[in-house]
Formats: C-alpha cells, structure tokens, sequence
C-alpha cells in the first residue's frame, strides 16, 4: 500500500475470539462483524458506483460472501483488509458486467504537477465534494477513490482492474483535474452567488 | 448525504479531501438476510465426515431434534439431559445444536422485534434482555473456556433467547388486541 494521509475507514481491528466464534458460525459474532463493517462496506461500494441501490447490493453481496467464505480467512493479515478486498471485488465485478469499465486503454494523461494534487476550498464541503466525485467516469471514480481513501497501489489498482499500472496513474490524473475543474465552477458559483 | 463543511477554508490536499468524506449508512440493513441465511445453513444436517458410530449417534439425535426445529416457539434441546441409556448426546453436537437453535431463535426475534414505541415496562425488559444477552457473549468470547463452560453458557443463551422470543409473542398477541405489556408479565420474566 503506499502512504495515505487518513487511514482506510475499514481499518477496524477485531478480537481474534470474535473472529473464532464467527468461523464457528455463531450468528452472535456475525452480527458484531456486519454492525462494523455495515457503513465502510456501504461507503466503499458507493463511492466506486455513485449509486445507492447497487451500493446496497454491494454490502448484501459482500456479507454474504463473508458468511460462506469466512472458513478461508486464515489470519496472518488484517481481517478488515481481507473483508475490504472481497467488497472491492465484487464492486469492480458489478461495473464490468455493466460495461461500465473502459475495455480498451485511453490516451496516457500527462502526470500531475505539484499544485495540481491541491482542490479548490469548495472540497471542504462533504457534499460539494461528493456530488463532483459522483460525476466522474466509473473507472476514473474508482482509481481515486481506491488511490487516496483506500491506499492502494497503482499496482494494486492494476490488477484490482485488469489494467495496466500507468492506466491507474493516467485515470488518477485524469480524475484530479476533473475534480478540480468541477469544483472550481462550484466554487466560483458560490463566489458569484 | 450529510452537509458537513470541514473547517478548512484554503486548498485541500485530494487525498485528505477524498478520506475526509463522512462514511454513509444504507437506507436498509442486510442483516436480517443475513441471519436468515445463517439460520438456514444451522439448521442443515451436518456432512457426514466423522467415524460411522458418531454419525448413527448423531442420526438419533436429529431425530430426536428435527420434530422440534419445525416448530418456532418450542425447545430443541431438553432442560434436563436425557435419561441415561437412552441417547448419548455428543458434547459437539449438543454445542452445534443450541448453536443452530441460537441462530434460529435471534432470527425469529429480528423478525418479530417491533421497535415502535412500547410500554415503559416493555423497554426496560428489552433493555434488560439485550444486556444479559451481551453478558453472556463477553463471556463466550473468553479463550480460556472449558468445553464443558462453554456448553453451558451456550445452553443459557439459548434459554434467554427462547424466553425473550415467547414473551415477544406474547407481547405481538397482547398488541392485536390493543394492549401492552404491563408489569405482571414482565416480573414473570
């Protein structure tokens, strides 16, 4: 993982007993593990498909696969990684079988200047921020926001995504601009108001 | 999406912008599928993996267990252990049933819960029910447990559950006719 400034909201380290009893199948220790996880999963899912219903679908599917799989976690890493790589899986599953990842390889985008990875002070605005996100291309959405919120590599986003490491640089710089466009205008907007 | 403004008021730096974001709820919780589908996979049979005396053993255990696993509101496993001579209950299958019958009965509760607003008396008994359940998960949650502990605290949780679960039926029997639980039922509890 490469540095992040905020750690990944799935970072949540469970007792060793809870995760014993929950691979025993008490349903008691499941339900602890799904109140835990319920908000980052939903969040993670939401933020890479801007939708809340298939965010929904997301967490459902997720907790599901937890249940059936949770017999292969074998404990030499974090369990909130390996839960976390099973929502960002299925994620990235929904969006490819909806067409909604590029298949072929766009143009290189030139890589970010140093004042280029700063955002207008409109992003200071949880909505603002959110909405200008949620309007970015899937692919482009989904390389920030696994990049930044989730501190993943751009090797590891390459093959999360099936791509090459300089598809995941070029869509991150892609990505920032966009979003520093948009709230650009927001912020101007706002100035103007 | 909550409107929350961050104090910052000049550039921000993209990834702690993007990390800043408030983590959101979904508008519906998953776990009531989840438990289903957990109660579900208790109630099955367990493979046939072990030697075949402990297999026939646990043949007439389910036997003796299925008839009752049909019907919701009434016990698996007996209060009082079997008469001797009769079923030699293995103590992992004794776990994996009240286990299965734990699983069944938290569903049967999530599905009955009504978390409109009740009688003073009701809460309390819900408050009350939710801390012994979450006493007796602290301790089931300790490494040290003996075999035989373990039993009997997943024999008590089952206990509570299937108390609580009678008297939520009482409590949805009262409600159809108008009423609520008041303190004579509850002191019963």
């Amino acid at each position: 993982m490469s540095g992040v400034s905020q750690p990944s909201s799935f970072a949540i380290d469970l007792p060793d007993s809870l995760v014993a009893r929950a691979r025993r199948g008490e349903a008691s220790a499941f339900e602890q593990i799904y109140r835990k996880f319920e908000r980052p999963v939903f969040t993670l899912a939401l933020r890479l498909t801007a939708d809340r219903e298939e965010a929904q679908e997301v967490l459902q599917d997720t907790m599901l696969k937890l249940l059936d799989r949770i017999g292969e976690f074998r404990g030499d890493s974090p369990f909130w990684g390996w839960l976390r790589q099973i929502a960002v899986n299925e994620t990235l599953m929904r969006l490819r079988k909806r067409g909604r990842l590029p298949q072929t390889e766009e143009a290189d985008e030139a890589s970010l200047e140093a004042h280029e990875t700063l955002l207008p002070p409109a992003a200071a605005d949880a909505a603002v921020l959110a909405r200008a996100l949620a309007a970015l291309p899937d692919a482009t959405r989904s390389v920030l926001w696994l990049f930044h919120a989730e501190g993943y590599t751009h090797e590891e986003i390459a093959n999360l995504m099936g791509r090459t490491p300089s598809f995941s640089k070029s869509q991150l710089a892609r990505g920032t601009r966009r979003l520093r466009q948009q709230l650009g205008i927001e912020q101007e907007a706002v100035t103007h108001a | 999406m909550p409107d929350i403004r961050l104090p910052e008021s000049g550039p921000l730096d993209v990834g702690t912008a993007l990390a800043r974001l408030p983590l959101e709820s979904p508008e519906r919780s998953a776990w009531p599928l989840l438990a289903e589908r957990l109660a579900a996979r208790a109630a099955k049979p367990p493979p046939p993996r072990w030697p075949f005396a402990l297999a026939a053993a646990a043949v007439l255990a389910l036997a003796l267990v299925l008839p009752l696993l049909q019907q919701p509101t009434e016990s698996v496993l007996p209060r009082q252990p079997a008469a001797s001579g009769l079923v030699q209950v293995a103590p992992e299958e004794r776990l994996r049933a009240l286990m299965a019958e734990s699983a069944r009965l938290e569903y049967a509760l999530a599905a009955m819960r009504d978390d409109s607003a009740g009688s003073a008396a009701g809460l309390m008994l819900d408050l009350d029910f939710e801390d012994r359940l979450l006493a007796l998960d602290g301790a089931l949650a300790r490494p040290d447990l003996e075999a035989e502990q373990r039993l009997l605290l997943w024999q008590q949780r089952v206990n509570l559950l299937r108390d609580y679960t009678g008297l939520q039926g009482t409590r949805q029997w009262l409600a159809a006719d108008g009423n609520q639980l008041e303190g004579d039922v509850v002191a019963v509890f």
